[in-house]
């Protein structure tokens, strides 16, 4: 009989057999369950953020496994505590006698939280958004908009977009010609449009009490987002890792807002090749002031020499500004679910995708990134 | 309406079969129509159509119509 059991360190063998056998059964290697433990966050209620690890256990073996991320979310100004469900594993994606089990995980996890959403999962045709439609979970692709500062080294390098031999030989053709260069910068220029807001970026060694200031002006401002406090933030993007560049922004009023930046040295990343990469993964203010921290936020990663500039935002003011600092859009492999309890409380859901406030920063974070 | 009846058209919605496919040779795992995602709809339909709520157990052991009709029977649905 399956059961579901708290993941604790005597079951770490069996995790690890776990994994062994869904990677024998042909599923993807990065798609590993963590062999011990250990949480990103605290494990403990009392924390904003924290983390719960379960396995479902058959007779000793080990036949999925997920963990719960819970933190706070502001739903219409209302704090709720909302849980991010990640990483669900079921020996039923390589054994068709417990194909049920990924069912059962997902029921364990809603009986623990019934407010919960996933971030992430590549593309629809996956097991598990297939699995959560069939739950009635709404969902979306959350829009991903890139930027090439460097265009020729972009078409050069973006081994995503060159996955065909035709689009490869036309994108090596367009930057040794630099047709693609003045085509890709023309298409960026185009989109830059009105007058740049005054304002002027500072990079924080951490986020303090002006990010809490921040956050109780403008939370009420987004139907629905995250906690993004300065003991939330300061979890989240650690004071002590140096990769997080904290980029206050100020108006001539004062503080319109902030940005969280990476400036990342990829090395034969299988998206990005070997560019380095900014990426705008979370921000913070009135959705009327998105276009300042946006483009503080674009001035602070050239000086700091990227070839692209990423980002993945759903509010309508974020997106904007992004489109109008002269971003594109590009194919999202990021789909955001949400329970059907969730989405109840995010009704009218048509209109709610673009007056959520879900970035980079959000789910997992910024993994793959770093 | 009887629940023969009920449950025939909970595999039918779930499987996304026609009203003239037989349910009764169907096996989980051996069908190609029952994957995991029809799994998950067929237990959502189950659940709602007899007001019952299925333990990880119960889930585990649907792999046939026939299977399907005992495990409801263990939750007090009548099957005449």
């Amino acid at each position: 009989m399956v059961s579901i059991v708290p993941f604790s360190a005597e079951w770490s063998p069996r995790v690890r057999e776990f994994n062994r056998r869904l990677v024998a059964g042909g599923l993807d290697p990065d798609l590993q369950f963590p062999e011990e433990p250990k949480a990103e966050f605290a494990t403990t209620p009392e924390a904003a953020v924290y983390q719960e690890f379960f396995l479902a256990g058959e007779d000793g073996v080990v036949r999925g496994a997920y963990f719960l991320t819970h933190e706070s979310w502001s739903i219409g100004g209302e704090i709720c505590a909302v849980a991010n469900y990640r990483l669900p594993l079921s020996e039923g994606l390589v054994e068709a006698a417990y194909r049920g089990v990924s069912l059962v995980l997902v029921r364990d996890a809603l009986k623990r939280q019934p407010l919960l959403y996933c971030l992430g999962m590549s593309s629809y045709d996956r097991p598990l958004p297939r699995t959560l439609r069939a739950l009635k979970w709404p969902m979306f692709s959350t829009p991903f908009f890139f930027h090439a500062v460097h265009p020729s080294r972009v078409l050069r390098q973006l081994t995503s977009l060159r996955r065909s031999p035709w689009r490869r030989a036309a994108f090596d053709l367009a930057a040794f010609s630099g047709a693609g260069w003045a085509a890709l910068r023309l298409k960026q220029g185009w989109r830059r449009r009105g007058r740049p807001e005054p304002a002027t970026g500072r990079v924080e060694g951490e986020f303090g009490a002006w990010a809490d200031e921040l956050w109780g002006k403008v939370n009420k401002t987004y139907q629905a987002l995250a906690v993004r406090d300065a003991r939330v933030l300061n979890l989240r993007y650690p004071p002590a890792d140096p990769r997080f560049i904290r980029l206050r922004v100020d108006g001539p009023g004062g503080l319109l807002g902030w940005a969280l930046l990476l400036a990342t040295e990829m090395q034969d990343h299988k998206h990005f090749g070997n560019l380095r990469v900014g990426t705008l993964v979370d921000g913070l203010a009135r959705p009327e002031d998105a276009g300042a921290v946006v483009r503080a936020a674009v001035e602070e990663l050239r000086r700091r020499e990227v070839d692209l500039i990423i980002s993945n935002q759903t509010h309508a003011a974020w997106c904007g500004a992004l489109r109008r600092a002269g971003f594109l859009e590009g194919p999202s492999n990021r789909i955001f679910a949400v329970s059907v309890q969730l989405g109840q409380r995010l009704e009218p859901w048509a209109e709610t995708q673009s007056r959520l406030h879900v970035t980079r920063g959000d789910g997992a974070g910024p993994i793959h990134l770093l | 309406m009887n629940n023969q009846h009920t449950l025939r058209q909970c595999f039918q919605r779930a499987l996304e079969l026609k009203a003239t496919d037989s349910v009764e040779d169907l096996a989980y795992g051996a069908s190609p129509v029952w994957d995991s995602v029809a799994h998950t709809a067929l237990v959502a339909e189950l659940e709602s159509s007899f007001g019952v709520e299925l333990t990880p157990e119960d889930i585990l052991q649907i792999t046939s119509f026939q299977k399907a009709q005992q495990v409801l029977a263990g939750r007090g649905v009548g099957f005449e």
